[in-house]
């Protein structure tokens, strides 16, 4: 496993990952917010296949079946701890509808975990600094998180040249009690935070140099605008919403075992 | 061109301190996933290569207003790069307010080991109001969320500050806190 393997975002030339980052948090919020709406289970399973076409559209698959297999611990708990005490509160019988809602809240956790994940994994760290800086974020913060995530990898392999450099030596790491272990972790920590002071002097010169600062009302190359794409996403996550809404007023919605039986 | 107006109240060097050690913090976050594998907790939050230094080292260096400003940025780069959302009250508690919390430490610079509990402190208090909101959403009765999200936090956050404060103490001694300035 490489340092790589450690950060999300891959980068993918498909039509999600231009949408505007703004847009695409507008849409997770309104599946979230229909998916609180619904406790039964229809709805909720066509929230769940409502995203597919996005992931593969996106071409994300890998990941994002990874992210889910993250969350089964968590939804396995919520599972089984709704079935328990469905279980012990009707008298230690379990009936279809209580299997049913059981299913239908794992469900509405499974939902939220996909829509953060589609974002996060179809959202450049690059993108998302510029939605940030073009809703009046501070630039120093827009500034800081971009760069800050541009030198992630960087710092990451010099710990790691560090480790080596140490173990090289003779430093054990994976030896003696707890406290020991700390201990001997210092003499990788002092020359990493050494370095970083040294690189964040080189940052600073750099910066200067560039005239960091120097205009207050600062220009973008890249300015994200609206594109058909935004707009029918905008679309997408606006009927969705009222379609929920409506639903939740104005329809009865029936239960999967009322269907069954 | 207002540039002495502007370099007054920006100071480039603490800035650029501020984004490498905001890096690091991440770097040793990611780093702790390869070579300590087993301390990872399955809903998220691990015993890390005291990942938590580099801000607590930074808060303590430039004060508790750097401190916060760059765990909040940390919580952003965080959750963009490795975080694990469940919920969407997470996206604000669990991130940037909880390592914002963090930089707390810098309120008291003059005890620096109870500015490293400070702060670890305030990020205890964070996770576990975003724990209590989540386990209570799920509505288990007879499961209490606020002892479950309570034991949840500390099993890790507990050995978290025991090496926070021990390598930070060690730093201290070997005076690496001025250095540089």
């Amino acid at each position: 496993m490489s340092v790589f393997d450690g950060l999300r975002f891959r980068r993918v030339a498909s039509p999600v990952h231009i949408l505007d980052p703004r847009i695409k948090f507008f849409y997770v919020c309104s599946i979230f917010v229909v998916a609180i709406l619904f406790p039964e289970i229809l709805p909720l399973i066509v929230l769940f296949l409502l995203q597919i076409p996005f992931v593969l559209i996106a071409r994300v698959q890998k990941e994002w079946i990874r992210s889910l297999r993250g969350a089964t611990f968590l939804a396995a708990i919520i599972f089984g701890s709704n079935i328990v005490f469905r279980f012990i509160y009707a008298g230690y019988t379990l009936i279809l509808p209580d299997l049913e809602f059981a299913l239908a809240m794992t469900l509405r956790f499974v939902v939220l975990v996909e829509a953060f994940s589609v974002f996060f994994l179809t959202t450049s760290p690059d993108h998302l600094g510029l939605a940030l800086e073009q809703s009046r974020v501070p630039y120093e913060f827009c500034f800081a998180f971009t760069t800050a995530v541009r030198f992630v990898p960087v710092l990451a392999d010099e710990a790691e040249t560090i480790m080596d450099a140490q173990k090289a030596r003779g430093l054990e790491l994976e030896k003696g009690n707890f406290l020991k272990r700390i201990r001997n972790y210092i003499p990788i920590l002092i020359p990493l935070i050494i370095s970083a002071i040294r690189r964040s002097l080189e940052l600073a010169e750099a910066m200067e140099s560039r005239a960091w600062g120097a205009i207050e009302k600062r220009t973008n190359l890249y300015v994200l605008k609206m594109k058909a794409g935004d707009y029918l996403l905008i679309a997408i996550s606006v009927s969705i919403l009222i379609l929920g809404i409506y639903l939740r007023l104005h329809a009865f919605i029936p239960s999967l075992s009322d269907l069954l039986l | 061109m207002n540039r002495t107006k502007f370099m007054s109240t920006i100071d480039t060097r603490i800035l650029a301190e501020a984004v490498i050690f905001i890096a690091l913090a991440n770097a040793l976050y990611i780093l702790s996933k390869i070579y300590v594998p087993f301390l990872r907790l399955p809903q998220g939050g691990s015993v890390t290569l005291a990942s938590m230094v580099p801000l607590l080292w930074f808060a303590l260096r430039r004060g508790p207003r750097w401190g916060v400003e760059a765990g909040v940025v940390y919580g952003l780069v965080h959750m963009v790069i490795s975080g694990e959302i469940y919920y969407p009250t997470q996206v604000l508690l669990d991130y940037p307010l909880a390592f914002g919390a963090l930089g707390l430490a810098g309120a008291l610079r003059k005890h620096p080991v109870l500015g490293v509990i400070f702060g670890i402190t305030g990020r205890f208090i964070c996770h576990f109001i975003s724990g209590v909101i989540f386990f209570g959403q799920w509505a288990w009765e007879g499961w209490h969320p606020i002892a479950y999200s309570a034991a949840y936090n500390a099993t890790y956050l507990v050995p978290e500050l025991v090496v926070s404060v021990t390598v930070v103490y060690i730093l201290l001694k070997r005076n690496l806190l001025e250095i540089y300035m």
